[in-house]
């Protein structure tokens, strides 16, 4: 009863108008940041931090905890419209979004990602208020090994990635990880192939890496294409997935809200993984994989439900414990103890009218957020009709700006070009392109935990635990079966 | 011809104004303050604080500019790439010396101004009240039976905690493997979950999680208010294991001009004799303090050598 | 002896010797596979970037699961799977490049966008965005003026009110504005 109590408590503190116009505000400026490549969640959060600083506590982090969930599903808006990924985890959904917009089908892309981005919300949200203290506590009996094979379990999802060649798909996530091994190596302290530039001691950073790997590469292929019309890209309607479309994924939207919730409450792990890892599995499960890639509804709903519940699965150990579970939690930390808050289980004692106010402003946020995105779908969409002479123009000035924007570092502008001459080349010759962020982003984990794990216990580690185990065998398996599966259909 | 003289007299004499306006008192307009991490770290929580709590003391308003990288050395090399002249504060903290070292950039102690030594963070061994090993004698025992297999979590390898643990094992006589995390936070959680016997850190660390302890902390005296029962080194009987610390404070570029020294100098002093500055930083179990030039030169340089030193033992370095 | 090419004038020379035996494999495939250059290239330049990184890893501290064994792992493995394709290359069993199209145009808006990089340090973030603006949309064949103006320099107000004044960003003002007003 105590919590239905400190959930009263939570609504009574929004009430009046102006907590319900700063989660307005919260999820505008959120969906703004989220579908501008550049500024993700954790950037569009970390911006708006001396902004809130002026602000009530409460207040203050209501805001900022809106723009976190509501820029998960600003991300797909691009990722849909002209295949360009917001926000990382929204690369996965681009693979998927895009082939609906090509076929003129984009008003059900995006119908798609914000009904599954708004009930994988509040699956996480709910998952957050009735079980965070237990579940925080499941994590952190996580060890390195578990971690290491959480990692590789990620990487094998790469098989459902490859356009038919696995070589190639494999050698682009290998390009991905080699590329995360330059900067600074964190278990000995020695900085690796930095070539005494201070820029690349910290290695490349995801998000320049992101733009020019998916935007600034499709400026440059469509460009060689050369087939710009006057018009706009394609003839599109904004015609929504119909009812019995969505009850057709109803397994997938839960499944991937329960998925994504899991791998955001691992601090570390993250979004972006969730998406990935949610996204193979939905392929495994369906009864339609060979569509997966060509304009599956269900490939974009399980991208977005994951990638949205995992934002209430990081707020479990930040609220629970004090520990940051992904960059924007870390961020949100500062944001806290700029206001003399510490997060952890004594905020729930102490001021739990922060904590359920957060709690509820959330759910509060999901419903504003499918309201706003049902009438702003329909804005989004006319930017499919700009004509591409001018479309391709803005892409190149927003993935400037947005490379610039996470750092304030010409550095990254840099990398986001030459990885948008990589991205060209790579498309050209038929290597994908998402396994190389998924590459960049396992690149650390995989190797931070393997070694972690070795210096504490030996390779035994690996197979004395259980949970290890379980997960480096699942991660074989799906590594080997579509390789076999490929050799099988070679020799028929 | 004609208009491109006349052009150039113009950019001369608009120039030679503005250059002009920086002469006299300081300051004339407001003063940019570097910060090293994105908005929401640490050291720009306490760049903010600053900010806030100066508007008493000046009518000059301090703009927070976040420039990140290399853990500090591209706000330095910022610092460095601009004029001297005293428009530009940057907030840094010990492991920027670090930085300093392991990115192999070639900075310098004297090239900036270290200002102004505000804050002196004791560094701690923090441990989990769960575990059967919690206090200090305990982990001695425990180290002892183990033979060098105890583990200890932290931030990376070479910084300022790793450092602190290498003297505590060396002071006390112990042996013990470092299992170096991607961030402090992190091997807190490796603590809390019981993957390691101790953590170290600082005891502001601690705050908010009613699970974790602060075992120890290298200091001359006890601190105040919550952190009042943990014990020094000192009283642990090992000896010389008093001054490890993790400071915070202000530097610029070297060569100001003469009247924006005595602006800081009168700003620092009232920043730290005020209450609320006071209450922030012992909030977080560390003390205000107020070293100014030649004590936290001084300080700097030792820490440069200490680093170095350290990182050439551990192999980070040549 | 043991050589040390890890670093310097040997590691230069390494990377030059790489770069000549990838020159003439690829000398020898456009004669013999000439619809294939392209696909060869991409693994062949990908191995040579993990052979160089490979030769540079060498002056890593050599210690127990030390910084090493990773980056090594990932190279050998991408000069593994490159090799692959090569091989699939060589034995005629590769797709052919796909056709080329406007490579003329492609390497005009890579050139603008360079000019544009570096010019942003020079006049600044603001003008330097209008210009790169309004000159691409003309090199793409625009040609409605009015709308290529507006939409510049709405995109310069936008990026003004937003992320310079609102979000704080220091979008650099350049080098020129730098000297004489700061």
């Amino acid at each position: 009863m105590d919590l239905i109590n400190n959930l009263l408590l939570g609504f009574s503190s929004l009430a009046g108008w102006q907590p319900i116009l700063i989660i307005v505000a919260g999820v505008i400026l959120g969906i703004i940041a989220g579908a501008m490549p550049g500024l993700s969640p954790s950037t569009a959060v970390a911006l708006l931090v001396p902004f809130s600083y002026t602000m009530e506590p409460g207040m203050a982090l209501i805001l900022l905890t809106s723009i976190y969930i509501a820029s998960n599903y600003g991300g797909s808006i691009t990722a849909v419209l002209i295949n360009t990924p917001g926000t990382p985890s929204a690369a996965v959904t681009t693979l998927d979004g895009y082939p609906l917009t090509q076929k003129g089908e984009a008003g059900k892309g995006l119908g798609t990602a914000l009904v599954a981005s708004t009930i994988g919300g509040a699956v996480g949200v709910l998952i957050l208020i009735l079980f965070a203290v237990p579940l925080a506590k499941i994590a952190l009996q996580f060890s390195s090994a578990d971690y290491f094979a959480l990692a590789l379990f990620g990487l094998a999802t790469v098989a459902s990635m490859g356009s038919g060649n696995i070589a190639k798909a494999l050698i682009a996530i290998l390009f991905g990880l080699l590329i995360k091994t330059i900067g600074i190596d964190p278990i000995s302290g020695v900085s690796r192939f930095t070539f005494g530039m201070d820029e690349l001691y910290d290695g490349f950073n995801l998000i320049p890496a992101l733009i020019g790997l998916f935007a600034v590469s499709v400026v440059f292929a469509k460009v060689e294409e050369w087939k710009m019309g006057s018009k706009g890209l394609v003839e599109v309607s904004n015609k929504l997935p119909s009812f019995s479309e969505f009850w057709k994924i109803k397994m997938t939207i839960l499944r991937s809200s329960v998925i994504g919730t899991i791998i955001g409450i691992f601090p570390g792990a993250g979004a972006t993984i969730a998406s990935f890892i949610s996204y193979d599995v939905a392929k495994r499960s369906s009864k339609t994989p060979e569509q997966f890639g060509k304009g599956s509804l269900e490939g974009v709903a399980a991208a977005e439900g994951a990638n949205s519940s995992s934002v209430g699965g990081a707020l479990v150990p930040l609220l629970a414990l004090g520990i940051p579970g992904s960059a924007t939690d870390a961020v949100l930390l500062g944001a806290f103890m700029l206001h003399d808050l510490n997060p952890g289980p004594l905020l729930f004692r102490d001021s739990p009218e922060i904590v359920y106010g957060i709690f509820t402003s959330l759910i509060l946020a999901n419903i504003i957020m499918l309201i706003l995105g049902l009438y702003g779908n329909r804005a989004f969409i006319k930017v499919v009709s700009v004509p591409a002479k001018i479309m391709y123009p803005m892409i190149l000035a927003i993935a400037i700006i947005g490379s610039f924007a996470v750092n304030g570092s010409l550095f990254d502008v840099a990398a986001c070009i030459g990885f948008g001459v990589i991205g060209w080349l790579f498309k050209r010759f038929g290597y994908p392109v998402a396994p190389v962020v998924l590459g960049i982003v396992l690149g650390k984990m995989i190797e931070e935990n393997y070694r972690r794990a070795v210096m504490m216990h030996g390779y035994s580690s690996f197979f004395m635990d259980k949970v290890s185990l379980v997960m480096l065998s699942l991660a074989a398996i799906s590594f080997i079966y579509p390789i076999i599966k490929q050799l099988r259909k070679k020799n028929k | 011809m004609k208009t491109f003289k006349m052009l150039f007299l113009a950019l001369t004499l608009v120039s030679m104004l503005l250059v002009g306006t920086s002469y006299g008192a300081f300051p004339k307009k407001p003063i940019k303050l570097i910060v090293y991490t994105k908005p929401g770290g640490a050291i720009d929580v306490f760049a903010r604080k600053f900010q806030k709590i100066a508007k008493k003391y000046t009518d000059t308003t301090f703009v927070v500019v976040n420039k990140t990288g290399a853990g500090g050395v591209v706000a330095m090399k910022h610092v460095l790439s601009k004029r001297a002249d005293g428009y530009m504060l940057a907030a840094v903290t010990r492991s920027n010396i670090g930085k300093m070292v392991s990115s192999k950039s070639n900075l310098k102690v004297d090239q900036f101004n270290w200002m102004a030594m505000m804050v002196s963070d004791p560094e701690a061994v923090i441990t989990n009240r769960n575990q059967a090993i919690n206090t200090w004698a305990q982990i001695v025992a425990d180290a002892k039976a183990k033979g060098g297999n105890q583990l200890w979590v932290g931030p990376a390898a070479g910084g300022n905690d790793h450092i602190m643990a290498l003297k505590t094992w060396q002071k006390a006589g112990i042996k013990a493997k470092w299992i170096p995390y991607g961030s402090g936070g992190k091997a807190m959680a490796a603590l809390m979950g019981g993957h390691g016997v101790a953590y170290v850190g600082n005891p502001g660390d601690v705050i908010g999680k009613p699970d974790l302890k602060v075992a120890a902390i290298s200091s001359k005296n006890r601190l105040t208010g919550k952190f009042a029962n943990v014990p020094t080194f000192t009283e642990l009987g090992i000896k010389n294991h008093d001054s490890e610390i993790m400071w915070r404070g202000f530097m610029t570029k070297k060569g100001i001009p003469a009247e924006a020294q005595t602006f800081y100098d009168k700003l620092f002093a009232k920043m730290n004799s005020d209450s609320d500055w006071q209450g922030y930083i012992q909030n977080l179990g560390a003390n205000p303090i107020f070293y100014k030039q030649a004590k936290f030169t001084s300080i700097v340089k030792n820490d440069r050598e200490v680093f170095t030193n350290t990182l050439k033992e551990i192999g980070a370095i040549k | 002896m043991e050589i040390n090419i890890s670093e310097g004038l040997n590691l230069a020379l390494f990377s030059l010797l790489l770069i000549i035996i990838e020159g003439s494999a690829a000398w020898w495939i456009a004669k013999n596979r000439r619809d294939m250059l392209g696909s060869f290239l991409v693994p062949a330049t990908l191995i040579v970037f993990s052979l160089i990184l490979w030769a540079v890893s060498r002056s890593f501290p050599d210690e127990d699961i030390g910084p090493i064994v990773i980056p090594q792992l990932w190279g050998t493995l991408i000069v593994v799977f490159c090799g692959y394709v090569i091989l699939t290359i060589v034995r005629r069993k590769a797709d052919v490049d796909p056709k080329t199209g406007n490579l003329k145009m492609l390497a005009v808006v890579v050139f603008l966008l360079l000019v544009y990089f570096f010019a942003m340090d020079i006049i600044g973030y603001f003008l330097s965005s209008f210009l790169f603006l309004g000159t691409l949309m003309y090199v793409l064949t625009y040609r409605n003026h009015k709308v290529i103006w507006s939409i510049s320099a709405g995109w310069v107000l936008f990026s003004y009110l937003i992320f310079f004044k609102m979000l704080y960003i220091a979008l650099p003002l350049g080098v020129i504005y730098e000297t004489f007003f700061e």
